[in-house]
């Protein structure tokens, strides 16, 4: 029986791109799985049954792993599971018949899809050191916008089509455990929106956010610790 | 000068107890230093809810030992990080750390080398030293962590980090040995006399 895991480092509880996105490669998977898991990297060491998680994630054939770029990088939460996956892994006997391909999709809060490089190198110096197939990844700019426009700008509208075709490709890819297409050009994607007009957008929604809160403009700019 | 040091005491494997033993031996006699060795439990991930940008600006919500290194690194000169190595990144411990640090930057956004980055929340920025350590690194593991500590540097608006590697007691004497001679460079009363 076929088997796929997406791992979703996101911490946050309730929406979230990640989420989104993984919702969105799992349907374009269709049926190429018999058996999908989503687990969730801060939730799984809540979880009593954990090493059991662990040797569920590594009977996968694919695993693909879904966040966000904290410090140009993996949430400490996602890298905690990675490594204790890893430790897990080199505790069994070693597994010939199965050799998970690893995949990436990383989502930055800034607008360009290059921003998130370095998470993706580490996802791949990380199967190296596991001894999984590195599949290759993809990294989106503008991952909250990706979410909250969703029904706004959709995925195959001529703005968001970068975005359509590094997801089609990673779809793609886990689908015949492939590879993906390793072209800069189409791993790293965002919206076709000019640089000012994404900063002006971003800018006025933190306003709005922080009003909901009581929180005016001015006070935003706190120096709380500055002796 | 004054500095502040991120240690990670939940490695206790040789080379890390080796690594925090000298880097204590060697600079512990500067008094302008404050140190902090975390442990993981010390510090709960990062949930990503903004509210240190939307709700509490500048504070996260979470008051723990990263409140009070963020305090004093914002009114540092330097900062130094120890971390093990880990796939080319920090270890989750001190990760744990440096995501708790996003209230030093505003949510709001500006260009800056071309590219999109978050604006400053404050003027002072420390310079910045990376001790990333493991018995075994391989190439891309140290090419990867350089490209994301210069990442970071240019996220916080701070020239290149000064970035050292070991991988055996040997280097982890030179490093700390290198640290010192930077504290006997200053000449604003860093050493004790």
């Amino acid at each position: 029986m076929k088997k796929i895991c997406f791992i979703n480092g996101s911490p946050k509880t309730g929406e979230s791109c990640s989420l989104y996105m993984i919702d969105y490669i799992s349907n374009k998977l269709g049926n190429a799985y018999e058996e999908k898991m989503v687990i969730n990297a801060l939730q799984l060491f809540k979880n009593s049954n954990q090493e059991n998680i662990l040797k569920e994630i590594l009977s996968c054939e694919a695993i693909v792993v879904v966040f966000p770029l904290y410090i140009d990088s993996l949430p400490s939460s996602l890298l905690e599971v990675l490594e204790a996956l890893d430790i897990c892994k080199k505790s069994l006997p070693t597994d010939v018949h199965n050799i998970p391909c690893l995949y990436g999709l990383v989502n930055c809060g800034f607008i360009e899809g290059h921003q998130n490089i370095n998470a993706l190198k580490i996802l791949e110096n990380y199967a190296k050191a596991v001894s999984f197939k590195w599949c290759g990844g993809i990294g989106l700019g503008g991952g909250e916008m990706i979410r909250s426009t969703k029904n706004q700008i959709p995925l195959q509208s001529k703005p968001a089509l970068p975005i359509y075709h590094a997801l089609r490709s990673l779809a793609d890819g886990i689908k015949e455990l492939k590879v993906i297409n390793s072209d800069k050009a189409i791993v790293f994607a965002n919206h076709r929106f000019p640089k000012w007009f994404f900063i002006f957008m971003a800018n006025r929604t933190w306003v709005t956010w922080a009003k909901r809160n009581g929180i005016k403009k001015n006070r935003m700019f706190a120096k709380p610790y500055l002796d | 000068m004054q500095a502040t040091i991120i240690c990670d005491k939940s490695s206790d494997n040789v080379l890390a107890n080796f690594m925090n033993t000298t880097i204590h031996g060697h600079l512990s006699e500067i008094q302008t230093i404050s140190w902090y060795d975390v442990h993981k439990d010390d510090i709960r991930p990062c949930i990503g809810c903004f509210n240190c940008w939307i709700k509490t600006p500048g504070k996260c919500i979470m008051n723990d030992i990263t409140t009070i290194i963020y305090k004093d690194m914002i009114n540092s000169d330097l900062f130094i990080c120890t971390t093990p190595l880990l796939y080319g990144s920090y270890s989750v411990t001190i990760k744990r750390v440096l995501d708790h640090l996003i209230p030093i930057l505003l949510p709001f956004f500006t260009m800056s080398h071309g590219e999109v980055h978050h604006k400053q929340r404050y003027a002072k920025r420390p310079k910045m030293i990376i001790v990333a350590y493991n018995e075994s690194i391989s190439d891309d593991e140290k090419q990867t962590f350089i490209a994301l500590a210069r990442a970071n540097a240019l996220n916080l608006n701070i020239n290149d980090p000064e970035i050292y590697f070991c991988t055996n007691e040997k280097d982890a004497i030179e490093t700390a040995t290198k640290i010192k001679k930077y504290f006997a460079k200053d000449n604003t009363g860093g050493l004790s006399s």
